[in-house]
């Protein structure tokens, strides 16, 4: 009898059996290769074809190249095997639409590090990122968007601003109030709510996916929350600090040796850095201090800007004078009973009242110079920083 | 694999009204939730907005609950079997059967949202997002369909379900230890520990693969082959457990009468 060409129901599938064992062991090699961050595994990943679109540079071309072309230095510090890192690096760095607007508007420079390698901290560029910038660096994305003017700043002077728009304020009137107004975590709170929610920029949800303070972004959601912070942090630090509501006479026709009718107020600040932020919010729009330094005083504001010795320059001589080493500062001339040469200087800025108090002390004839005029020690780091590299003519 | 497997398969789904309830309900739900959603903010058409494409595996489970089990516990599976049709023959049609059947009603969901939302917004019409949304799915109706096989040929009736709910519970249990050791005290430390802590995220990577078998189409797509990996992890998956069912299945007594 000729056998039955046709197979047995319970016969086994042993080519399946082979193909499912192989890709078993493959898989099993393939993962603890990854868990055990083994070279082989790293090599054979680089090796497959990664459309990576964006040109990363160093941190020194990045600084070189800002000098240049002022465009802002785009930091991405990821972490190795962190879910959310990878999850940026697959869905935008593999964008063209992305990478074409990071090239267009930023100078990207991307940073990996692995926390299970311990010797992760003592890497210097890491060091520059949690040291430095006082970047919270935990293995999540921490994304920086850091503009020319504020090279070589920490965090809490990325995320501050003195720009009513920036910060979110439609209502200036409410500026005017004597209550503090300072800076949180996530914005400027005064004790009329919060404003602008992250140093005025709201994502187009209403809330906060990845945590995001104008510039500055912790976290990954997804491409569109991304390309929302791009465009929210290509814009931040773009528009003027506020002068406030100070009659501010021209800088131009101020003369260090003849006296004013009245006498002269020296606002020494910084265009940016949060010490001088929280001054112009605090110091030139409450109606105390307003009130104040208009009826008393005539006031010249006298800006500087970060990282800007060219401009700096004219203003060279009168830090050099008055011994201002960081910024802001108060100068008060032509106090009576008081030399030209030894003026009451306010270093520093705490708050309102305190300014204040020194600007009304300072006219009493007679008054000496006392240590609680200088709020912030210079000694111990107060006052907006200023980067060394191009401003070593500013720092006396 | 055979045709007629496939579709008994399918006429046996028909029949049960409660499946298609829950059925019309699954594809009805989404579009609520995330359409509404998407054409009051059409600027807002993200990952996020779009139904996930996870939700093709509840089709799969809709479609896959007891597909064999219930053969087994009616004893029908000897009758079809008495034909010559082999048990490799068998699973793949029924494999197949679950997976096309839970691609299609997926696909079919997301096309609807895609309709409702261009009726709205013609401006979405040409949304990529969809397609990939879609084509994920379907693979994530493949995988999950073969692994469902697997459980429904280990037990009877519907008892895969229970399978598969005691699963998930002992893999909360097990994550739920591995939070606790971080606060007993010295429990993190050493090499001991170390070396369990590789073990876990090994097994947890094993167990992530099985349960949601997803090929990230979207990155694929646009030239990121480093993801090529899951469709390693997936390939295993799927021939992992359609060999283990095979196997369970050959040497498998089965009975005419009903249990």
């Amino acid at each position: 009898m000729q056998p039955s060409k046709s197979k047995n129901t319970r016969y086994q599938p042993k080519a399946l059996y082979l193909a499912a064992a192989l890709l078993f062991c493959a898989s099993a090699v393939v993962t603890t290769s990854m868990e055990y961050d083994l070279p082989w595994i790293n090599t054979a990943i680089a090796l497959l074809p990664s459309h990576n679109y964006v040109h990363w540079r160093t941190r020194d071309e990045a600084w070189q190249e800002c000098k240049k072309t002022h465009k802002p230095i785009l930091y991405f510090i990821l972490g190795k095997k962190d879910g959310s890192s990878m999850m940026l690096e697959g869905q935008c760095f593999g964008d063209p639409r992305v990478a074409e607007l990071i090239e267009s508007d930023f100078i990207p420079v991307q940073y990996w590090f692995d926390r299970k390698n311990k010797g992760y901290e003592t890497d210097p560029d890491f060091k520059y990122y949690r040291d430095k910038m006082q970047l919270n660096c935990d293995g999540n994305p921490c994304i920086a968007c850091v503009p020319f003017s504020l090279h070589d700043a920490p965090a809490s002077d990325l995320i501050s601003s003195a720009n009513l728009v920036e910060l979110g304020i439609d209502d200036s009137s409410r500026l005017k109030d004597d209550a503090p107004y300072f800076q949180g975590s996530y914005g400027y709170y005064g004790n009329y709510g919060s404003y602008g929610c992250g140093g005025g920029y709201r994502n187009r949800y209403g809330n906060f996916g990845a945590h995001t303070n104008g510039c500055i972004q912790y976290g990954y959601t997804n491409e569109q929350e991304f390309l929302d912070y791009l465009y929210a942090a290509r814009l931040f630090h773009k528009l003027p600090p506020t002068v406030g509501r100070i009659n501010w006479l021209p800088v131009a026709k101020l003369n260090l040796n003849h006296k004013g009718a009245k006498p002269r107020l020296l606002a020494l600040v910084q265009d940016v850095g949060a010490q001088s932020d929280n001054m112009r919010l605090n110091l030139f729009w409450k109606n105390k201090s307003v009130k104040v330094i208009n009826e008393k005083f005539e006031p010249y504001l006298i800006e500087f800007h970060r990282n800007d010795p060219a401009y700096n320059k004219q203003f060279k001589d009168l830090r050099k004078k008055y011994g201002i080493k960081q910024l802001p500062a108060l100068i008060v001339l032509d106090c009576p009973g008081r030399s030209a040469n030894d003026p009451p200087v306010e270093r520093g800025f705490v708050n309102m009242q305190s300014s204040v108090d020194f600007l009304l002390w300072s006219l009493k004839p007679g008054a000496k110079q006392a240590d609680h005029w200088s709020p912030v020690r210079v000694d111990e780091g107060g006052g907006d920083s200023e980067s060394e590299p191009d401003t070593s003519g500013e720092n006396d | 694999m055979n045709r007629a497997v496939c579709v008994t398969t399918w006429r046996e789904f028909k029949s049960n009204k409660i499946r298609l309830v829950m059925l019309f309900l699954l594809m009805v739900a989404p579009i609520f939730q995330y359409t509404v959603q998407r054409c009051q903010s059409p600027e807002c058409l993200t990952q996020d907005l779009l139904t996930p494409a996870g939700i093709a595996l509840a089709y799969t489970l809709l479609w896959g609950a007891g597909v064999i089990g219930r053969e087994t516990q009616h004893g029908t599976i000897s009758l079809v079997l008495a034909r010559p049709i082999s048990i490799v023959s068998y699973i793949t049609s029924k494999w197949f059967a679950v997976g096309l059947a839970a691609a299609v009603c997926s696909f079919q969901a997301v096309l609807i949202e895609h309709l409702i939302s261009s009726a709205f917004c013609p401006s979405l019409i040409w949304q990529g997002d969809f397609l990939i949304n879609g084509l994920e799915r379907t693979f994530l109706c493949f995988g999950g369909a073969a692994f469902l096989i697997l459980l429904s040929s280990l037990v009877s009736g519907l008892k895969d379900l229970a399978l598969l709910a005691g699963i998930l519970f002992l893999l909360s249990l097990s994550s739920w230890t591995v939070t606790l050791m971080q606060f007993v005290p010295g429990g993190t430390t050493g090499r001991l520990a170390e070396q369990m802590g590789h073990l876990f995220a090994i097994f947890g990577q094993g167990i992530i693969a099985i349960l949601y078998p997803v090929v990230p189409v979207g990155e694929l797509i646009s030239g990121n082959y480093n993801h090529i990996l899951n469709l390693l992890s997936y390939a295993t998956v799927v021939a992992c457990c359609l060999s283990l069912a095979i196997f369970v299945l050959t040497r498998k007594e089965f009975s005419y009468a009903a249990e």
